[in-house]
């Protein structure tokens, strides 16, 4: 591990707080309210009072809910959102592999703890989702390692001063950002948390649990796409402006993209997706990093 | 510093495995487990073993949400949350367990542990690779590939029908084995 | 204080109601949705979710009974707006607002929240004692999230009294019987819930109730109850295109596209008031959607067998959407389906499918009970 200069630690909380309030204000105003409804929505949970449903397991729930953003945060200290990362870690893409996994034990127990069959319901799904989405993700993200020769996410980006991996790399980029809407449960691969369960696995989920696990998801999305940006899009270079803040503009637009892919796509149930997953995700990213592979051994 | 991380998370990592066996519940008994998973990978990456440590949490995470999804398929309900005992064959499993533990103790205080030579690798993670496959690395990407191309068609070919064993349209029918089985 | 009210008067600015629709109540409900929209404010999907019920037209009895269950359950702060099937646009506007005071009313508020914790129906997490009051209906009202009727959550039956707190080893939790079993298709012995859908449920048909044994996520058995109709004609009668307009947008609710469920109710609202603008636009946008047409394709068919017997239209869920774009944009011509068949018909087609396909399959059906018994 590389010692990093205090302000990235300093740093780092601000730039998550200003993405996540970004990441949720346009989706507020994609669904047509205003920017300010995060704002809102958020005091009013806070001041709401906690509902409890008969024979809950109050603790895991509990557990589940913190650990959503707890993952986030902690897979977020590899990602160089503040120009540099928290604790850049010789293994920073497998690190952060690990913690976008923790988040399916999270979402699992939010939804099991209730003791609700919609949340059950929705706790089966975000699982048979993870082994949906899970290998494909992990090959784009070998994919993406083996064309800098490291783990170290740090690495990976400074690799790419020619050509961006997201150019050469395609397959891998898409199927990166498949995976970054699938770890989050957003949008078309928001079914464990769909509207035809009326909220899946958050289904009864009040007050400030509800806000921190909300919370915890857009978080996620913001590291999933914060992420992207030093594995495919190239990292902090960039012409005339400095390097934090090309890292803040493209975590930004990446970022738009995932939130605005709500409005584009209905969800994807998995007893479908799963086959698409498995037949040809899987060996076209296998097929990505053999091409990747032949190049750079040449 | 790092003295106080390794004996708090060696005591959480024991006594989350003893929670294993004290909770009533099996998501519980199942998130202990878990949990003393992690602090063993905590202590991994105390170590300097980072690739190691990660792959722990990777590994274990996904094991035990499968357990649980296996867990809630075949336990009775409601769920899995109904309180029941993790313990069976109380007796026996002491014994058995007792002696394990005897003779793995005996093994770490009589076996001559030898001095440290050299200096750890920088990047400890490459030396693993290159210990692990080394020479045979394309035999052992070939083979990995294989594996997961066996699984795969494997799955695809036994459930035929799709998840729900009727993705065919093989219409209405009873609520028996008659979806993919027959695949 | 002072810090409390401007919290209080912040988090009920934007409240997130959920709305309950009567069989009786499409046009209220049309126009709470309108004055949402107006408004900006985005409804709830769960009780859980929400702090405002707003009901749409006159529940009959069992219809009150599973409101009344949601609206014990719904966490404080608080408030519920009753509208009659005939209310204005103006009296929807007046009844939200006067919401909106009640919410940031910490007073009455806080009376609110001792009053039901001193009646035992709902506890708040910090009485936990009060559990196993003995209220035993109420207790299974809460387990469901009120998304049924408060009568069988999760397969037990009507339980909930004489709980023994946490004493239980080896029984049952909080006076649950354990489930029934059954055999599932691979041959293996599955629990089995009971999952009533309805009739208080987001995107759901107004009157509807379909009662589902679950195996996991997977329906086993499906039984189909009319809760309420509305008296005398239909609110859709004679506005075929509308009414195709509300049930895609439904439809596009459950397949969780919001946006498509968005812009179906503003080109609901123009066509009702007699404009007719994008239509062509709207229906080539969702008929072209691959994700929906893959989604949706191969999922409740009505084989030609069934077709025959219930005198319904072959085809899936895709093919159903379809047939509703065609009426909207044109291509073919508008008319008004008789519910009964779709009513008669969906227990075959709900049984072993999963739950969100079911939800798909009741959307596409969309059952309109908002008239008396048709033929």
């Amino acid at each position: 591990m590389r010692e990093s200069p205090v302000w990235a630690v300093v740093a780092l909380p601000f730039a998550l707080a200003l993405l996540v309030y970004a990441a949720a204000a346009l989706d507020a105003v994609l669904a047509g309210g205003g920017f300010r409804d995060p704002l809102y929505e958020g005091v009013r949970l806070l001041v709401q009072q906690r509902r409890r449903t008969l024979a809950p397991d109050r603790l895991l729930t509990r557990i589940g809910v913190v650990a959503l953003p707890l993952a986030a945060v902690l897979g977020a200290v590899v990602v160089p959102l503040g120009g540099r990362a928290v604790a850049d870690l010789t293994v920073g893409v497998v690190w952060f592999n690990a913690m976008e996994v923790v988040v399916w034990g999270a979402v699992w127990l939010a939804g099991w703890g209730a003791n609700s069959a919609y949340g059950l319901v929705g706790g089966y799904r975000f699982v048979a989702q993870g082994l949906a989405y899970e290998l494909p993700h992990m090959f784009a993200l070998i994919t993406a390692a083996l064309g800098a020769g490291s783990l170290r996410v740090d690495e990976i980006a400074h690799a790419q001063g020619g050509l961006w991996f997201a150019v050469w790399m395609p397959v891998a980029f898409a199927v990166y950002l498949l995976s970054a809407v699938a770890m989050a449960f957003w949008g078309p691969l928001g079914h464990p948390a769909g509207n035809d369960l009326a909220g899946g696995a958050a289904v009864e989920l009040t007050g400030p649990d509800r806000l921190v696990f909300l919370a915890g998801r857009y978080l996620l999305l913001v590291v999933a796409a914060a992420m992207a940006v030093p594995l495919f899009l190239g990292g902090d270079g960039g012409p005339l402006l400095p390097g934090w803040l090309w890292t803040l503009l493209k975590t930004g637009a990446v970022l738009a993209v995932l939130v605005w892919s709500r409005q584009w796509l209905p969800a994807l149930r998995m007893d479908r997706f799963m086959t698409a997953a498995w037949t040809v995700l899987i060996p076209a990213t296998l097929l990505q990093m053999l091409v990747v592979g032949i190049v750079v051994l040449d | 510093m790092q003295t106080f991380a390794f004996w708090a998370l060696a005591a959480a990592a024991v006594g989350t495995g003893v929670a294993v066996f004290a909770v009533d519940s099996m998501a519980r008994a199942t998130f202990s487990l878990l949990a003393s998973f992690l602090c063993v990978a905590g202590l991994l990456l105390l170590a300097g073993l980072q690739y190691l440590g990660a792959l722990v949490v990777l590994m274990m995470v996904m094991e035990m949400l499968v357990m649980a999804v296996f867990m809630i398929m075949y336990m009775m309900n409601p769920a899995g949350l109904m309180p029941m005992t993790m313990v069976h064959n109380r007796r026996g499993a002491l014994l058995v367990s007792g002696g394990l533990f005897a003779v793995m103790a005996a093994g770490i205080l009589l076996v001559r542990w030898p001095e440290r030579r050299g200096r750890p690798p920088a990047d400890p993670t490459a030396d693993l690779g290159m210990a692990l496959m080394g020479p045979k690395m394309l035999v052992m990407m070939v083979i990995g590939i294989a594996i997961l191309a066996t699984m795969i068609a494997s799955v695809v070919l036994a459930v035929r029908g799709g998840r729900y064993g009727r993705a065919e349209g093989d219409g209405a029918g009873g609520d028996g084995a008659n979806g993919g089985g027959a695949g | 204080m002072g810090v409390r009210e401007v919290l209080a008067r912040y988090a009920a600015a934007r409240p997130r109601p959920f709305v309950v629709a009567a069989a009786d109540g499409t046009r209220a409900r049309l126009a709470v949705e309108a004055e949402l929209r107006r408004r900006g404010w985005r409804a709830a999907a769960s009780p859980a979710e929400t702090g405002l019920v707003v009901v749409c037209g006159e529940p009959g009895a069992e219809l009150a009974e599973a409101v009344e269950v949601v609206w014990r359950d719904v966490p404080g702060p608080r408030a519920r707006v009753d509208l009659p099937g005939g209310t204005s646009p103006e009296d929807v506007a007046r009844a939200l607002d006067g919401a909106v005071e009640r919410l940031a009313d910490l007073d009455a508020q806080r009376s609110d929240a001792q009053a039901r914790a001193a009646a035992g129906f709902w506890t708040p997490e910090s009485a936990d004692e009060h559990e196993g009051m003995g209220h035993g209906h109420a207790e299974m009202g809460d387990e469901h999230g009120g998304m049924g009727n408060g009568q069988a959550g999760m397969g037990h039956g009507h339980g909930g009294h004489d709980m023994g707190g946490h004493a239980h080893h080896m029984g049952a939790p909080a006076g649950l019987a354990m489930a029934e079993r059954a055999d599932d298709r691979d041959g293996l012995r599955l629990d089995v819930l009971h999952v009533p859908l309805g009739p208080v449920l987001n995107a759901w048909p107004a009157g509807l109730r379909v009662d589902l044994s679950l195996q996991g996520d997977v329906v086993q058995a499906a039984d189909v109850t009319v809760v309420e109709r509305g008296g005398g004609g239909s609110f859709w009668g004679g506005r075929p295109v509308a009414r195709r307009l509300d049930s895609v947008g439904r439809l596009a609710e459950v397949a969780g596209w919001p946006a498509a469920a968005r812009r179906a109710a503003e080109l609901r609202d123009a066509v009702l008031d007699g404009r007719s603008p994008g239509l062509d636009a709207f229906a080539r946008w969702i008929g072209r959607s691959w994700a929906l047409r893959w989604m949706t394709r191969g999922v409740g068919t009505v084989t030609p067998e069934l077709a025959g017997r219930y005198g319904l239209p072959e085809g899936d869920v895709a093919a159903r959407l379809d047939g509703w774009l065609a009426q909207i944009d044109g291509r073919a011509v508008p008319r008004d389906e008789p519910s009964g068949a779709a009513l008669a018909v969906l227990p075959e087609l709900l049984d072993g499918v999963e739950l969100g396909e079911a939800r798909l399959i009741v959307a596409s059906l969309d059952p309109d009970l908002s008239g008396g018994a048709d033929a």
